[in-house]
Protein backbone atom coordinates (compact mmCIF):
# COMPACT_ATOMS: atom_id res chain seq x y z
CA UNK A 1 0.00 0.00 0.00
CA UNK A 2 2.98 2.05 0.84
CA UNK A 3 4.15 1.82 -2.99
CA UNK A 4 3.10 4.61 -5.17
CA UNK A 5 0.82 3.94 -8.15
CA UNK A 6 3.29 4.05 -10.75
CA UNK A 7 5.29 1.38 -8.54
CA UNK A 8 1.35 -0.54 -8.23
CA UNK A 9 1.37 -0.76 -11.86
CA UNK A 10 4.86 -1.64 -12.77
CA UNK A 11 4.95 -4.69 -10.55
CA UNK A 12 1.01 -5.48 -10.54
CA UNK A 13 0.58 -6.39 -14.88
CA UNK A 14 2.36 -8.17 -16.80
CA UNK A 15 1.44 -9.90 -19.98
CA UNK A 16 2.56 -13.57 -20.31
CA UNK A 17 0.92 -16.42 -22.44
CA UNK A 18 -2.10 -18.92 -21.01
CA UNK A 19 -2.99 -21.81 -23.37
CA UNK A 20 -6.56 -21.19 -24.98
CA UNK A 21 -7.59 -18.12 -23.14
CA UNK A 22 -4.79 -16.35 -24.78
CA UNK A 23 -5.42 -18.27 -28.49
CA UNK A 24 -7.96 -16.03 -29.73
CA UNK A 25 -8.30 -12.46 -30.26
CA UNK A 26 -11.39 -11.90 -28.77
CA UNK A 27 -14.46 -13.72 -27.51
CA UNK A 28 -17.79 -13.02 -25.56
CA UNK A 29 -20.11 -14.15 -23.74
CA UNK A 30 -24.27 -13.27 -23.50
CA UNK A 31 -24.02 -14.07 -19.58
CA UNK A 32 -21.63 -15.42 -17.05
CA UNK A 33 -22.76 -18.13 -16.76
CA UNK A 34 -21.90 -19.12 -20.32
CA UNK A 35 -18.57 -17.79 -19.45
CA UNK A 36 -18.13 -19.55 -16.34
CA UNK A 37 -18.79 -22.67 -18.18
CA UNK A 38 -16.58 -21.84 -21.45
CA UNK A 39 -13.51 -21.86 -18.60
CA UNK A 40 -14.74 -25.24 -17.32
CA UNK A 41 -14.95 -26.91 -20.35
CA UNK A 42 -12.04 -25.24 -21.97
CA UNK A 43 -9.33 -23.33 -19.92
CA UNK A 44 -6.83 -26.26 -18.03
CA UNK A 45 -7.69 -26.90 -15.14
CA UNK A 46 -4.30 -25.81 -13.59
CA UNK A 47 -5.44 -22.46 -14.44
CA UNK A 48 -7.55 -22.19 -11.63
CA UNK A 49 -10.85 -21.21 -13.50
CA UNK A 50 -12.96 -24.12 -12.64
CA UNK A 51 -15.12 -23.23 -9.88
CA UNK A 52 -14.95 -25.28 -6.42
CA UNK A 53 -17.77 -27.54 -5.52
CA UNK B 1 5.48 -19.05 -26.28
CA UNK B 2 4.83 -15.48 -25.64
CA UNK B 3 5.24 -13.76 -28.86
CA UNK B 4 2.79 -11.16 -27.64
CA UNK B 5 3.67 -7.45 -26.36
CA UNK B 6 4.24 -7.20 -23.36
CA UNK B 7 2.85 -4.67 -20.94
CA UNK B 8 4.16 -0.95 -20.60
CA UNK B 9 3.14 0.25 -17.37
CA UNK B 10 1.56 3.46 -19.30
CA UNK B 11 -0.61 1.74 -20.82
CA UNK B 12 -2.99 1.33 -17.62
CA UNK B 13 -2.61 5.83 -17.69
CA UNK B 14 -3.43 5.55 -21.56
CA UNK B 15 -6.70 3.37 -20.78
CA UNK B 16 -8.24 5.86 -18.23
CA UNK B 17 -7.23 8.80 -19.59
CA UNK B 18 -8.65 7.67 -23.06
CA UNK B 19 -11.70 6.49 -21.16
CA UNK B 20 -11.68 10.26 -19.17
CA UNK B 21 -11.45 11.84 -22.65
CA UNK B 22 -14.60 9.65 -24.33
CA UNK B 23 -16.51 9.97 -20.98
CA UNK B 24 -17.07 6.41 -20.82
CA UNK B 25 -18.62 5.30 -17.55
CA UNK B 26 -16.76 2.45 -15.93
CA UNK B 27 -15.16 1.19 -13.05
CA UNK B 28 -11.57 -0.90 -12.63
CA UNK B 29 -12.63 -4.37 -10.89
CA UNK B 30 -11.15 -7.92 -10.03
CA UNK B 31 -7.38 -7.80 -9.20
CA UNK B 32 -6.27 -5.27 -11.55
CA UNK B 33 -8.73 -2.77 -9.32
CA UNK B 34 -7.24 -4.22 -6.11
CA UNK B 35 -3.56 -3.71 -7.39
CA UNK B 36 -4.30 -0.44 -8.00
CA UNK B 37 -5.22 0.28 -4.72
CA UNK B 38 -2.19 -1.32 -3.46
CA UNK B 39 -2.90 -4.88 -3.20
CA UNK B 40 0.70 -6.74 -3.66
CA UNK B 41 -0.45 -9.29 -6.32
CA UNK B 42 -0.11 -9.40 -9.82
CA UNK B 43 -2.52 -9.75 -13.27
CA UNK B 44 -2.51 -10.53 -17.11
CA UNK B 45 -5.99 -8.69 -17.29
CA UNK B 46 -7.31 -5.59 -17.17
CA UNK B 47 -10.87 -5.88 -15.74
CA UNK B 48 -13.14 -3.13 -16.61
CA UNK B 49 -16.65 -2.97 -15.54
CA UNK B 50 -18.74 -0.89 -17.99
CA UNK B 51 -22.17 1.07 -17.45
CA UNK B 52 -24.23 -0.78 -19.73
CA UNK B 53 -25.82 1.42 -22.14
CA UNK B 54 -25.73 2.11 -26.19
CA UNK B 55 -24.36 5.61 -25.60
CA UNK B 56 -21.59 4.68 -23.49
CA UNK B 57 -20.92 1.18 -25.56
CA UNK B 58 -19.62 3.60 -28.50
CA UNK B 59 -18.07 5.50 -26.23
CA UNK B 60 -16.01 2.48 -25.18
CA UNK B 61 -15.49 1.76 -28.79
CA UNK B 62 -14.13 5.14 -29.41
CA UNK B 63 -11.74 5.31 -26.33
CA UNK B 64 -10.48 1.29 -27.04
CA UNK B 65 -9.38 2.13 -30.92
CA UNK B 66 -7.76 5.44 -29.88
CA UNK B 67 -5.34 3.22 -27.35
CA UNK B 68 -4.43 0.91 -30.50
CA UNK B 69 -7.56 -2.05 -29.80
CA UNK B 70 -8.19 -3.79 -33.15
CA UNK B 71 -12.13 -4.01 -33.23
CA UNK B 72 -13.66 -5.53 -35.97
CA UNK B 73 -17.49 -5.36 -37.35
CA UNK B 74 -18.70 -8.57 -34.89
CA UNK B 75 -16.54 -7.55 -32.06
CA UNK B 76 -17.94 -3.87 -32.29
CA UNK B 77 -21.55 -5.12 -32.50
CA UNK B 78 -21.20 -7.69 -29.11
CA UNK B 79 -19.84 -4.78 -27.42
CA UNK B 80 -22.64 -2.68 -27.90
CA UNK B 81 -25.09 -5.11 -27.42
CA UNK B 82 -23.77 -5.07 -24.36
CA UNK B 83 -22.82 -8.79 -23.51
CA UNK B 84 -22.13 -10.03 -20.13
CA UNK B 85 -18.34 -10.70 -20.87
CA UNK B 86 -16.50 -9.61 -23.65
CA UNK B 87 -13.26 -10.44 -23.31
CA UNK B 88 -10.15 -8.59 -25.70
CA UNK B 89 -6.75 -9.29 -26.64
CA UNK B 90 -6.38 -7.66 -29.87
CA UNK B 91 -4.64 -4.71 -28.23
CA UNK B 92 -1.94 -3.82 -26.58
CA UNK B 93 -2.71 -5.45 -23.64
CA UNK B 94 -5.55 -7.72 -22.54
CA UNK B 95 -8.81 -6.30 -21.69
CA UNK B 96 -11.94 -7.60 -20.16
CA UNK B 97 -15.32 -6.00 -20.41
CA UNK B 98 -17.70 -7.14 -17.61
CA UNK B 99 -20.71 -5.72 -18.12
CA UNK B 100 -22.49 -7.75 -15.08
CA UNK B 101 -19.91 -8.80 -12.44
CA UNK B 102 -21.08 -11.82 -10.45
CA UNK B 103 -22.04 -10.44 -7.10
CA UNK B 104 -22.76 -6.67 -7.94
CA UNK B 105 -26.31 -5.94 -8.58
CA UNK B 106 -25.65 -3.34 -10.70
CA UNK B 107 -23.64 0.17 -11.98
CA UNK B 108 -24.99 2.89 -10.12
CA UNK B 109 -24.47 1.54 -6.61
CA UNK B 110 -21.16 0.22 -7.42
CA UNK B 111 -20.13 4.18 -8.69
CA UNK B 112 -21.74 5.18 -5.45
CA UNK B 113 -19.12 3.39 -3.67
CA UNK B 114 -16.12 3.45 -6.16
CA UNK B 115 -12.93 5.56 -4.84
CA UNK B 116 -10.81 7.69 -7.54
CA UNK B 117 -6.98 6.46 -7.50
CA UNK B 118 -4.92 9.01 -9.26
CA UNK B 119 -6.73 9.02 -12.48
CA UNK B 120 -8.32 5.15 -12.15
CA UNK B 121 -12.02 4.94 -10.94
CA UNK B 122 -11.99 1.82 -8.90
CA UNK B 123 -14.75 -0.62 -7.40
CA UNK B 124 -14.37 -0.30 -3.51
CA UNK B 125 -12.85 -3.49 -2.43
CA UNK B 126 -15.69 -4.89 -0.62
CA UNK B 127 -17.36 -4.94 -4.24
CA UNK B 128 -14.19 -6.48 -6.35
CA UNK B 129 -14.15 -9.19 -3.02
CA UNK B 130 -18.31 -9.41 -3.45
CA UNK B 131 -17.20 -9.83 -7.09
CA UNK B 132 -14.87 -12.58 -6.51
CA UNK B 133 -16.72 -14.58 -4.24
CA UNK B 134 -19.69 -15.14 -6.09
CA UNK B 135 -17.12 -16.57 -9.07
CA UNK B 136 -16.46 -19.13 -6.98
CA UNK B 137 -13.47 -20.06 -8.78
CA UNK B 138 -10.40 -21.96 -7.53
CA UNK B 139 -7.91 -19.56 -8.12
CA UNK B 140 -10.43 -16.40 -6.17
CA UNK B 141 -10.49 -18.97 -3.49
CA UNK B 142 -7.01 -19.27 -2.92
CA UNK B 143 -6.49 -15.50 -3.18
CA UNK B 144 -9.73 -14.00 -1.13
CA UNK B 145 -8.49 -14.68 2.35
CA UNK B 146 -5.65 -12.57 1.14
CA UNK B 147 -7.99 -9.73 -0.67
CA UNK B 148 -9.78 -9.81 2.73
CA UNK B 149 -6.74 -9.16 4.89
CA UNK B 150 -5.46 -6.30 2.95
CA UNK B 151 -9.13 -4.57 2.97
CA UNK B 152 -8.89 -4.67 6.90
CA UNK B 153 -5.63 -2.51 5.95
CA UNK B 154 -7.03 -0.96 3.45
CA UNK B 155 -10.07 0.52 5.46
CA UNK B 156 -8.38 1.56 8.83
CA UNK B 157 -5.81 3.81 6.51
CA UNK B 158 -8.67 5.19 4.51
CA UNK B 159 -11.37 5.94 7.54
CA UNK B 160 -13.71 8.55 6.20
CA UNK B 161 -12.53 11.31 8.21
CA UNK B 162 -14.33 12.75 10.87
CA UNK B 163 -17.28 15.02 10.37
CA UNK B 164 -17.17 18.77 10.97
CA UNK B 165 -19.15 20.07 13.87
CA UNK B 166 -20.92 22.77 11.26
CA UNK B 167 -21.89 19.14 9.39
CA UNK B 168 -22.96 17.38 12.67
CA UNK B 169 -24.76 20.34 13.35
CA UNK B 170 -26.48 20.20 10.49
CA UNK B 171 -27.50 16.82 10.61
CA UNK B 172 -28.29 16.83 14.33
CA UNK B 173 -31.96 15.92 14.31
CA UNK B 174 -34.98 18.32 15.61
CA UNK B 175 -36.23 17.59 18.73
Amino acid sequence: MERPLKLRIKYGFYRGYRPVMDDAPWRSFRTMEEYRRWCEKELPEYLGYRRTK
Amino acid sequence: MNGRRQFRPLQAEEIARAFRKEKVEYLFIGKSGAILLGYPGTTQDVDVFPARSLENGRRLLTALRKIGFEIGSDLKRDILSGKDFVQIKSGPFDVDLVFAPDGIEGFAKAKERAVLEGIFRVANLRDIIASKRASGRQKDKIELPLLESFRVEYEKRHAPSLRSAKEKAIRKPKK
